[in-house]
């Protein structure tokens, strides 16, 4: 039997509102991440991600997005964190999903790089890329709301991908 | 095992109007349908997809960001009794021989909140008229997926046309550990 390449590391399920998600002690054995989640907010709000507990203006990004409408284009630089979603918030019901890769994670000698497909039917079909600009392994992953909370029956889970 | 194959369909000699999974078992977290397919009898089509053989509840949305190969677009449908649109299939004005791609993602498809997708939806052609876009669709129903069909629309799927249907799974995850605030 084939070893799997993709396994499972941490659930949460929300079973009541919540701000902020962590995953942390994050084993380093696998070549990438994925965090899948299909996150109700409980208002409109922005979905932002930190890493390691980085609060510093380390984190960069850039993001492609339709918004029903037009496609829009989107850059960050030197922020405090990755902001998950372009000028349209997540709404406030289930209708979302996002999907985060973390690529070579654990390599201790290059900055870390990702992407992210985030949607939401009354706001964006959203592909982004990010950027934390720092050679340390990726530890721990943060994805919270500052003005919103994530809604009961969100889940969040984290993937170990093996190359 | 996270990832495990749950069924795979492949087109023969005389083409399929549909491909359909039904039966899909509740026991994963995720699905994950990726298809490759091509339109055997007319010009590039909208690709379509029907869940739980539903074609009666308006409760189907979605949005869309295109390119088509000399321009973008973004479009949006609400209250749509399937996902009439999400992109594009190639037919007989493309590239012999060529067939597009699209992946189908659907998480937490058997909880009890409404049911979201991602569909990222490629063609090939060597010209101009290429489409690959991202979509957002939203089911707005709690009841558990258990049937995916897809469909070309106006036409069937032209031979050696495939889907695979994974189930993802995030039981007995170890590798983290968790907090919530």
């Amino acid at each position: 039997m084939a070893t799997s390449a993709i396994t499972a590391l941490a659930t949460i399920t929300l079973g009541s509102g919540q701000s902020t998600v962590t995953f942390s002690s994050i084993s380093s054995s696998f070549r990438d991440l994925r965090i899948v989640s299909n996150l109700g907010m409980s208002a409109y709000s922005a979905v932002w991600m930190q890493i390691n507990g980085d609060t510093t203006t380390k984190y960069n990004r850039q993001a492609m997005s339709g918004n029903g409408a037009s496609a829009v284009a989107q850059l960050s630089t030197a922020a405090n964190q990755v902001v998950l979603n372009s000028s349209q918030t997540y709404s406030n019901a289930f209708e979302s999903n996002l999907i985060i890769d973390f690529l070579d994670y654990a390599a201790g000698n290059k900055h870390k790089v990702g992407l992210y497909r985030r949607n939401t039917v009354s706001g964006e079909a959203e592909a982004g890329t990010w950027r934390w600009a720092s050679t340390a392994a990726i530890t721990s992953i943060t994805i919270y709301s500052s003005t919103s909370t994530f809604m009961a029956g969100t889940v969040f889970t984290l993937y170990g991908v093996t190359s | 095992m996270a990832i495990t194959k749950i069924a795979q369909v492949d087109v023969g000699a005389g083409g399929a109007t549909t491909i359909t999974f039904s039966s899909i078992p509740a026991t994963y977290t995720d699905l994950q349908l990726v298809v490759s397919t091509r339109l055997g009898a007319i010009s590039t089509g909208n690709f379509q997809l029907i869940i739980n053989n539903d074609t009666s509840s308006a409760v189907q949305s979605h949005r869309t960001l295109e390119g088509t190969g000399s321009a973008t677009q973004s479009l949006n449908g609400s209250g749509v009794v399937y996902f009439a649109y999400l992109g594009k299939v190639p037919g007989t004005d493309t590239t012999a021989s060529t067939f597009g791609n699209a992946s189908i993602y659907i998480p937490n498809y058997a909880g009890a909140t409404n049911k979201t997708i991602a569909v990222d939806n490629v063609t090939e052609n060597n010209a101009t008229a290429a489409w690959q876009g991202i979509f957002a669709g939203l089911r707005a129903d709690t009841g558990a997926i258990t049937a995916l069909t897809v469909q070309g629309q106006g036409n069937s799927f032209a031979q050696y046309s495939s889907a695979t249907l994974y189930g993802i799974s995030n039981t007995a995850a170890t590798g983290a550990t968790v907090a919530s605030t």
